[in-house]
């Protein structure tokens, strides 16, 4: 009785480090991803800028010709370094709390391009508060496409609160496991490879059941740019998921193989 | 004395124990901490499952296959669909013909026409509101339009004509004098005045009765 109690209890710990362990491995992942600004620039690299680019173009261009300019005068107002570095400017300021974005260059820019095509085309007949509202109305839409319309405003000064409270967490975890297994050296085999395994099972689990729930092809959000990268990010993390679990799972499989191999080994030397 | 097979197979039956063991055991706790989460958590994650599949829209290309006009009424019973192009726009004094979409946007008005969507369609009575870009190849000469000059506009379903009564230059803002409900069918043509480089604030409108219907 007093033995299947003792077991019991055993699981009952195992379970309760295994769980911690899950969620400190998770927490290190959000932490290390969706809540880190460098992650996001890299992967931004991949396509975010090319389709911002010309989502940016595609929106000037019909303000452009209904207001009487050519359309080859847009190409003078940005290139895709512009957009680069307001982007990278502006996630300072969602993650870091700078400066919200500063567009006198590109103002500049496009001002000089219409006085440029104003002199190139000899035009005479304009009205200054005319070209004026276009150019504002130009570096509105710029604006809107780069900020993502201020949406992502709602969670800027949440970002580092939660940070922080992760790393915490995550410190506060790590010591309570270490302590856990130290407690309890004499089957910390169990508690190693049980937690690998549930937490890859989980990650295996999460991932299949985001590919079946949920249509990540199809989600539209906000802008054009911004849904092919959401949709690139939700694929890229359940892609992940799916790959670590399994992985864990063979890395747990293998190991036990060589542990218990040379557990067997030692045992049949001292039958010898 | 065990044979070297014999104590293969043993050593094999070992390790497999022990990972099926492991296994077994982590399934069963896995099961358990996601019914947890479930339990504790179930109601939001369905919520945000739910608004990201809300969210997640197939592209429906819209037609007008289906647009059809009651033969007795003459109410349209199925309406061309949003962005389609289902008429077209004639004022042969100044030599304007253009394609009508359904809808204002931008992207519309580059092609042609666009009729604001939330005002009635030509035949259906009431306040009819569309606008072209002042460009040439748009309405570029809508300002010589004059009072009893004709508009012509067919569509997919009938074919109507217009007289001018008015002409009028209105600032961006003055909405009332667009207004959605008139007495009897009113067509209001604008675009962008004076001809200037740039944005300009104002407005020139062009006001028709319908004075001839033809149903296909």
């Amino acid at each position: 009785m007093i033995n299947k109690i003792k077991y019991i209890f055993h699981y009952i710990k195992v379970f309760i480090v295994s769980s911690l362990f899950f969620i400190l491995i998770t927490t290190l992942l959000i932490n290390n991803t969706l809540l880190n600004k460098n992650y996001h620039i890299k992967k931004m690299n991949i396509n975010y800028y090319d389709d911002l680019y010309i989502e940016i173009y595609e929106s000037i261009k019909l303000n452009t010709m209904s207001s009487g300019f050519d359309e080859t005068i847009i190409k003078t107002y940005y290139t895709k370094d512009d957009i680069k570095s307001n982007v990278l400017e502006y996630m300072d300021y969602i993650f870091e709390d700078s400066n919200n974005i500063s567009l006198l260059s590109i103002e500049i820019k496009i001002k000089e391009s219409v006085k440029k095509y104003i002199r190139e085309n000899e035009i005479k007949n304009f009205d200054e508060a005319s070209i004026n509202a276009y150019v504002n109305a130009v570096l509105d839409i710029y604006k809107e496409k780069i900020t993502v319309m201020n949406i992502p405003k709602i969670i800027k000064n949440k970002i580092s609160k939660i940070n922080k409270i992760i790393n915490i967490l995550d410190i506060t975890l790590f010591v309570v496991i270490v302590l856990l297994l130290v407690f309890n050296r004499k089957k910390i085999k169990d508690y190693i490879f049980i937690s690998i395994n549930m937490t890859s099972m989980i990650y295996v689990f999460t991932s299949i059941m985001i590919m079946i729930k949920i249509d990540i092809k199809h989600l539209l959000v906000i802008t054009y740019s911004v849904s092919n990268y959401i949709r690139y990010l939700l694929a890229t993390i359940t892609n992940f998921l799916l790959i670590c679990g399994i992985v864990l799972m063979l890395l747990s499989v293998v190991l036990n193989v060589l542990l218990n191999i040379n557990k067997v080994v030692k045992n049949d030397e001292k039958c010898k | 004395m065990q044979t070297k097979l014999e104590k293969q197979t043993t050593k094999t039956k070992i390790v497999l124990k022990v990972i099926t063991k492991y296994l077994v055991v982590a399934f069963f706790f896995s099961s358990f901490f996601i019914s947890l989460y479930l339990i504790f958590f179930g109601n939001i994650t369905t919520t945000y499952v739910t608004f990201l599949n809300n969210i997640s829209i197939e592209e429906v290309i819209p037609s007008n296959k289906d647009v059809k006009v009651d033969k007795k009424t003459h109410k349209i019973t199925n309406y061309p669909g949003r962005n389609t192009k289902y008429g077209t726009l004639e004022i042969k004094n100044v030599d304007i013909k253009l394609p009508i979409y359904l809808g204002d946007s931008y992207k519309n008005l580059s092609k042609g026409i666009g009729h604001y969507a939330g005002s009635m369609f030509p035949g259906e009575g009431g306040a009819i509101v569309m606008a072209g870009h002042n460009n040439k190849g748009y309405l570029y000469n809508l300002y010589d339009v004059v009072i009893d000059n004709i508009i012509n506009i067919n569509t997919i379903y009938g074919k109507f004509k217009y007289k001018v009564y008015k002409t009028d230059i209105i600032k961006d803002n003055e909405s009332e004098k667009l207004p959605l409900v008139t007495s009897e069918e009113t067509l209001m043509l604008y675009t962008c005045y004076p001809h200037t480089l740039g944005r300009t604030d104002k407005r020139f409108v062009v006001y028709a009765h319908l004075v001839e219907a033809s149903y296909d």
